[in-house]
């Protein structure tokens, strides 16, 4: 569990998220969605360590996650990062470096280094990318090599910050598949950043909506009162149906 | 399963044969450097004269005063160099990075100036004066790039100011003491010509250190080729990472430069050659571009040596004539690949 605490932070002058408190429950799947510029990604990035907040508290399991060692919190919270460098490496060069928390300084990859890698490589369908070079690589193969990455990584909770961004809509419905498949059948707590809400209330359990730094509503997917603030904050309207007893979302105009 | 079959069916097999290559190649160059010269020899006369060990022959204090030092300068300037530039690519992620870029070239020019300014000539000065003002460039380049948190940018336009800094201190030195050049000028251009057995002693202790440390970094290079960011969540310090890379990559290029001048083209060139051949794993990258650098400053070397005889050129010169249509055609082929960096 991830709890944020009074956290304020800024990238100038001004106070861009103030006195935020959140909490990222166990063993689910939460969206953080909102507008352009709204703090979504800043969110993810405190929670991993890649900003500092200039003041409050953000804790892993009730500990301050600043007090962590830097290895002993990578095998805690893996992060898909939204980013477009694509490293000089093979795939599964790439895939290796995620078990990097996991080694010794100067101790070559163990059988459990590459047993972890073999599943990683199964779970994310990167088996025929094997061994080509990340730059040969679509978007999307980017993406599952990066996310074969961070389940070699092995941690309870992983980050994903738009993990469909530039991807086609039917790959984007596949890693989302694959995300769920990684939170119900490996039991991983996933947070991630979308931009699309469609996925996001299809296939997330919580959603977390923000808007200029703030958090405007934070509940269920089928929260009726959350759906009535995301109405609100984008000028749309949500529309459900049943399909096989689940609700499905879809957006229409206001 | 044996040795053998480990390294040349797994998955590195290309790398561990580029490796044995390199090897065999660098030893073949390391005997044709000491065998062949203004007076060049067989290698039975070579090995005969090497095993008398009789210090009135004339072959062998060629040998011994001569070729010896020049060839074991030659491969530990290219070897040193090469991997410093190895580091220096990775580290901040750009195919045009050389030593030059983190000040290298410009604080040992400084200072081998200033040096030659303020002191008598004596035969240590230079090399001395060479190694610290090298070191003091990128020490000054690493501590402002501290501050700016290492980020790649930084480190580039950093480099850059400090090379400024330096160029425009060098010219000071000449406009104010015009004698300072001609001190110093050969040592400035670069060459092997003039290397002695004791003057690399001590730079040979700094590039072997160099070269082991450098290997220790491979694994954290290799990480540092995912980004800054993702090397961040994968547990490693970036910051301190970045600065302990390139202070192994400093110490390497300036001794390097304290004894052979400012050669620091191999840098640039041969890291690419062997990432090109082998892919970008540093742990093999960092041995494959020590043997290789080694190997290619042997050969500008010798070929500087025996081309025009009686007269010699510079090896720089012949690392720019060799070195730049290779360079050039890396390039165009990179470019064919979809290289964008």
């Amino acid at each position: 569990m991830i709890q944020f605490e009074h956290v304020t932070y800024s990238y100038n002058k001004t106070p861009f998220i103030e006195d935020m408190n959140l909490c990222f429950e166990d063993g689910k799947i939460t969206a953080v969605i909102g507008p352009n510029g709204c703090g979504k990604s800043t969110v993810i990035k405190l929670a991993s360590r890649l900003l500092k907040p200039h003041s409050g508290r953000i804790l892993l399991h009730g500990v301050e996650i600043s007090s962590i060692r830097r290895k002993s919190f990578a095998r805690e919270i893996s992060v898909l990062l939204q980013n477009g460098h694509i490293p000089d490496m093979t795939v599964e060069q790439a895939v290796l470096s995620g078990r990097y928390p996991h080694q010794s300084f100067l101790k070559p990859a163990t059988k459990e280094d590459h047993l972890m890698i073999d599943q990683a490589i199964d779970m994310a369908d990167c088996k025929v990318l094997r061994e080509k070079r990340m730059c040969q690589l679509s978007g999307g193969e980017c993406q599952r090599v990066f996310l074969a990455m961070i389940l070699a990584q092995d941690t309870h909770i992983i980050f994903l910050d738009e993990p469909t961004t530039y991807l086609d809509i039917n790959v984007s419905y596949e890693m989302m598949e694959l995300i769920r498949d990684m939170n119900q059948k490996v039991g991983k707590t996933v947070i991630m950043v979308l931009h699309d809400m469609n996925l996001a209330l299809n296939y997330a359990d919580n959603i977390i909506l923000m808007n200029k730094g703030r958090i405007k509503g934070s509940n269920l997917v089928t929260d009726q009162r959350l759906h009535e603030r995301i109405g609100e904050t984008f000028g749309v309207k949500i529309q459900s149906f049943s399909e096989e007893d689940e609700s499905r979302f879809y957006f229409v105009k206001r | 399963m044996n040795i053998f079959q480990r390294f040349f069916q797994g998955k590195n097999r290309k790398a561990w044969a580029f490796l044995l290559w390199a090897s065999i190649g660098l030893l073949i160059g390391v005997g044709a450097g000491l065998c062949l010269g203004a007076n060049p020899m067989k290698l039975s006369l070579f090995l005969k004269t090497l095993n008398q060990k009789n210090s009135d022959d004339f072959l062998y204090r060629i040998i011994m005063t001569v070729r010896l030092p020049r060839v074991l300068g030659a491969l530990l300037a290219g070897s040193g160099l090469a991997v410093s530039g190895t580091i220096i690519q990775s580290v901040l992620n750009n195919p045009l990075a050389s030593p030059n870029i983190i000040g290298v070239n410009a604080g040992a020019g400084f200072f081998v100036l200033l040096a030659s300014a303020m002191f008598p000539p004596s035969t240590y000065l230079l090399p001395i004066a060479a190694f610290f003002g090298s070191l003091l460039a990128c020490i000054v380049v690493l501590l402002a790039g501290a501050l700016g948190q290492m980020s790649q940018l930084m480190l580039v336009l950093i480099g850059f100011v400090v090379n400024s800094i330096f160029t425009a201190g060098m010219n000071v030195i000449m406009i104010l003491y015009p004698d300072a050049y001609v001190g110093s000028g050969n040592f400035l251009a670069g060459g092997l010509s003039s290397v002695t057995l004791r003057a690399i002693a001590c730079p040979s202790f700094f590039i072997i250190l160099g070269l082991i440390l450098a290997m220790l970094c491979a694994k954290g290079l290799n990480l540092l080729n995912l980004g800054a960011d993702y090397a961040k969540t994968l547990g490693m310090n970036v910051t301190v990472s970045r600065c302990a890379f390139l202070f192994v990559a400093s110490i390497l290029a300036g001794a390097a430069v304290s004894f052979c001048g400012l050669i620091g083209f191999v840098g640039l060139l041969v890291p690419h050659g062997v990432k090109l051949l082998i892919g970008s794993d540093n742990r093999f990258v960092i041995p494959a571009s020590a043997l290789t650098g080694g190997l290619f400053v042997i050969v500008c070397d010798l070929l500087a040596r025996v081309i025009f005889l009686p007269y010699e050129l510079p090896v720089g010169i012949f690392l720019s004539l060799i070195g730049s249509p290779c360079f050039l055609y890396l390039m165009l082929k990179y470019k064919r690949n979809g290289f964008t960096g």
